[in-house]
């Protein structure tokens, strides 16, 4: 019998390893007890409460939106923007780069407050809106879903774009010079060329946004009310004013169900469909 | 012979299948391609030899349509192809890396531009067939790229830029990348299969041997211009300038100063003795003087020849058919005979040997 001897990559995991089980799992775990435990015992009471109340739908239709448009937006955005990073040389890039990363220190809190001034009906967004005419009088912006997903993409807008950027910078140049001397146009050679091939970015940065706009919670609380419930605003109600701990481990749980399948589908996606690329 | 003139490239003439016609490029403040001509019969295969940043590169990407030139006019079947982007060009490039689509078999690699023309499923695949089977890749139409070899990349890439085609085929050191012995063996078979299709070809490389087995005719590039527009021999035998001579081959050369002039060949007294080539230049001119490798011989007692010369031998380096003499030679010159291996074996550095050789074989350039 050979006992097992400790390698270099279980060393180097180790503290990691020990960390996540004692900071993640075990939590996790009560989470999961939580849930399934029912004042008559073990049951999925709580599960068939949420999910048989329209509310609990209404809910997670709320979260599942919000997340969806974000990450539209953020993708229908960020592509270009990864576009023109990639393209970019020298200082344009380095000055994209930072206004896209810089951000990321300023804190949810204070991006999503800050958007409370700016789209407040006699905020900034409003006043431009009246002054150059494009509307008669300030729109309704704040607590609506528009103004939601706005604070929302701006916030989570830089993990749409990397993940891009990162595939679509190791793209060969050479390869869309091919494409253009077998005929192809320049809408075909994005078509057939560069989208594939940055597919993995675009489903990383799908798979990223996603998960953290599904569960986001400030931005909503700041931007929506407490007339708007999300899965993460009603967790923390459950658990904050309600102290119905049976509610709250189960949306818990239901969002966590929703973030492990976003992860398992963009890493079957990433990888199904792929070849291994050329050397 | 063109000696002295700094160049000799063919004006274009109205015939010609492509016509390069006073192409000029520059970025920034270096100028790449210089009032460039070139004529390229069809059916003709070419190579643009010079070394990196000579422009050939440059040149190429120009007639694809991938870069703009700053002046001039390329034209292509009597069609102007100067404002037409390349994907309205119909010219077939073969990139140096390849450039093969990572995301795609070898099948859809190769019917890449026949879907991009927006042609029926069955003629695509006919086409993928054919193309695939003329590189001898039939088997490998379901593959992904990642799994072949280098050689077998290389024979994809050209199996799609023929797929479609091209009116013009243009080749970016398409074998650079592959190991010498392979290289050789697909120099061969790329000859072969471009004379076959009877298409027209414009090579890119730095590789000597490689212009000297692909071509027709060799179009010698340096500092964006070509210096030298021949057939493999004229090339080798007759460079028009001393960078042809330097570039193409080994040679012999030696510094002097023209002491008599006899119609179309002149004597110079050089550092070896006076040496009589083929040249036009005054009395008292600087003149380089040259000749190939091949062309000397060190047989004691030879036959009688022009020129003559006692030489040390530096340097005996046996290369398996042939034997390759490095004499001792003053700074400057250069001093180097080629011999067919076994004649000379006993040879040792050291060694005085009368080297001899015509005054037909030698080359007289003004310095």
């Amino acid at each position: 019998m050979t006992g097992w001897r400790p390698t270099a990559v279980s060393l180097l995991a180790a503290p990691a390893t020990v960390y996540l089980l004692v900071a993640f799992a075990a939590p996790l775990l009560l989470l999961l007890a939580t849930s399934v435990i029912t004042p008559s015992g073990f049951g999925v009471g709580a599960y068939v409460r949420f999910f048989t109340d329209p509310f609990g739908w209404k809910v997670l239709g709320n979260s599942l939106r919000a997340a969806g448009l974000t990450t539209a937006v953020c993708l229908l955005v960020g592509y270009p923007v990864a576009a023109a990073l990639t393209r970019a040389r020298g200082a344009v890039q380095i000055l994209l780069l930072v206004a896209l990363i810089l951000p990321l220190s300023v804190g949810a809190v204070v991006k999503a407050f800050a958007w409370t001034i700016l789209l407040r009906s006699n905020g900034v967004v409003n006043q431009a809106l009246v002054a150059t005419g494009l509307s008669a009088e300030p729109v309704r912006l704040l607590f609506t879903e528009t103004g939601l997903v706005l604070g929302a993409v701006n916030i989570f807008l830089a993990f749409m774009v990397l993940p891009i950027y990162s595939v679509m910078r190791q793209i060969d140049p050479r390869l869309l010079d091919a494409a253009a001397t077998l005929g192809s146009a320049p809408l075909q050679r994005f078509l057939r060329v560069t989208l594939p091939l940055t597919m993995p970015g675009v489903v990383a940065g799908v798979a990223f946004v996603f998960s953290m706009s599904v569960s986001m919670y400030v931005i909503p609380t700041l931007l929506m009310g407490d007339r708007y419930q999300t899965l993460s605003t009603l967790i923390a109600r459950s658990y904050l004013f309600m102290r119905d701990r049976s509610l709250g481990s189960t949306v818990a749980v239901a969002l966590l169900a929703i973030a492990v399948l976003v992860v398992v589908a963009s890493g079957w996606l990433a990888r199904g469909p792929r070849r291994a690329p050329a050397s | 012979m063109g000696q002295g003139h700094g160049g000799l490239s063919e004006a274009p003439r109205a015939s010609a299948y492509l016509e390069v016609a006073g192409v000029g490029k520059r970025f920034r403040d270096t100028v790449v391609i210089d009032g460039l001509d070139l004529a390229v019969e069809a059916g003709e295969l070419i190579s643009l030899l010079g070394p990196s940043g000579c422009g050939k590169t440059t040149l190429l990407r120009i007639i694809a349509g991938l870069l703009p030139a700053d002046r001039g006019a390329i034209r292509l079947d009597g069609r102007d192809l100067t404002r037409l982007p390349a994907h309205r060009r119909n010219v077939g490039v073969v990139f140096q890396n390849y450039a093969l689509f990572p995301h795609l078999t070898v099948a859809d690699n190769v019917a890449f531009g026949l879907r991009a023309r927006r042609r029926p499923a069955a003629e695509v695949a006919d086409a993928v067939v054919r193309a695939l089977a003329l590189v001898q890749l039939d088997e490998y139409a379901g593959r992904p790229i990642g799994a072949l070899s280098g050689g077998q990349q290389q024979r994809v890439a050209v199996a799609r830029a023929l797929a479609v085609k091209p009116g013009l085929l243009l080749l970016d050191e398409p074998l650079s990348a592959l190991d010498r012995k392979l290289r050789e063996v697909m120099q061969i078979e790329l000859r072969h299969l471009l004379r076959h299709l009877g298409i027209t070809a414009v090579f890119v490389t730095h590789d000597q041997d490689e212009a000297l087995v692909m071509s027709d005719r060799i179009a010698v590039m340096n500092a964006g211009r070509i210096e030298q527009l021949g057939g493999p021999a004229e090339i080798y035998h007759r460079p028009a300038t001393p960078f042809v001579l330097d570039f193409v081959g080994l040679s012999s050369r030696f510094h002097g100063e023209v002491v008599g002039t006899d119609g179309d060949e002149v004597v110079a007294m050089t550092a070896v003795g006076a040496l009589r080539g083929r040249g036009r230049a005054p009395m008292g001119a600087k003149v380089m003087v040259a000749v190939r490798p091949e062309r000397i011989s060190v047989e004691p007692g030879g036959q009688a020849a022009a020129n003559r010369a006692e030489l040390t031998v530096r340097d005996a380096v046996f290369m398996g058919s042939k034997l390759v003499l490095h004499f001792d030679a003053p700074a400057g010159d250069r001093a180097v005979a080629e011999l067919a291996a076994g004649a000379a074996e006993k040879l040792r550095p050291g060694d005085v040997v009368t080297a001899r050789w015509s005054a037909a074989d030698t080359l007289v350039f003004p310095r």
